[in-house]
């Protein structure tokens, strides 16, 4: 896949993202699972691209990779703890 | 979108470590009100309910539109390129700016509605949490303000870009623990 405009392109994927999630404000169970979905994938977008770590090492990929998923799967799995 | 291979020959920037640090500290937080959630879900979703998401989403946006801009104002340090740097700095504090206006407007309306950090278990959570994050972005401001006074030279400085990247890196954290508060905090219904 190309990218015609990098930081451009990330933009409006994120604002895509942001009104996906927001679509489903209110959600509950796989609802706000998709939702939780949406807002890991938009984090992963800022790291990768915003933070530009998809040019660091793998070390520094996998940490910040490991910090957005947990964060995701924390707030999801506790959501369906409740 | 074509994946950068690694490059070695950059090092990485110190604050990373720092950023790392936060973020997992962030995520004790986001444990933290979860579990509390699920000892009152009723109460939570009903006090979440009681906050405007639509200010929330359009802080959202400013956040990620003030990063957007921030990248292009790196790429202009690299290429040494100081109106691009100075250009997309200003628009990255500007729209930046209009987050704490939105911000201080919701508080201002919640303490009216008599809704504050002794009202329950939710707002407490609520103001100290996005009062934490305002912190941060109230230094991510400063940073951006300090890049844009040290960028008004016609040549950057030395160490000028490790500085821009660094404050960058800061201002994508600010964005980045915004996103995950706002779908706990905003977009969480009750099952």
């Amino acid at each position: 896949m190309t990218c015609p405009n990098g930081p451009t392109a990330i933009w409006v994927l994120l604002l895509l993202a942001t009104l996906a999630g927001f679509g489903g404000a209110g959600a509950a169970g796989w609802g706000f699972a998709a939702v939780m979905l949406a807002a890991t994938v938009k984090a992963h977008l800022v790291v990768r691209y915003y933070m530009e770590l998809r040019a660091a090492p793998m070390a520094w990929r996998l940490l910040f990779d490991g910090l957005v998923g947990l964060s995701g799967a924390l707030i999801t799995a506790l959501h369906f703890l409740d | 979108m074509v994946e950068a291979a690694p490059d070695r020959s950059r090092p990485v920037p110190g604050i990373l470590t720092f950023i790392a640090a936060d973020i997992a500290n962030f995520i004790l937080f986001f444990g933290y009100f979860m579990v509390e959630r699920m000892a009152q879900p009723a109460l939570f979703a009903r006090s979440a309910a009681l906050l405007d998401i639509r200010l929330g989403l359009l802080n959202t946006l400013l956040l990620i539109t003030s990063g957007w801009q921030v990248t292009l104002a790196v790429e202009g340090a690299r290429t040494g390129h100081m109106p691009k740097v100075r250009r997309h700095l200003l628009c990255a504090i500007a729209v930046g700016l209009c987050f704490g206006v939105v911000k201080g407007i919701e508080y201002a309306t919640k303490i009216a509605q008599g809704l504050t950090p002794r009202t329950d278990a939710f707002f407490t959570f609520y103001y100290v949490f996005t009062g934490i994050h305002l912190l941060h972005y109230a230094i991510g401001i400063a940073l951006l303000v300090a890049t844009f006074v040290r960028a008004r030279a016609d040549r950057a400085d030395p160490g000028f870009i490790d500085w821009t990247i660094s404050c960058a890196l800061f201002w994508h954290m600010v964005d980045l623990l915004w996103i995950f508060l706002f779908a706990m905090l905003y977009l969480q219904g009750a099952r």
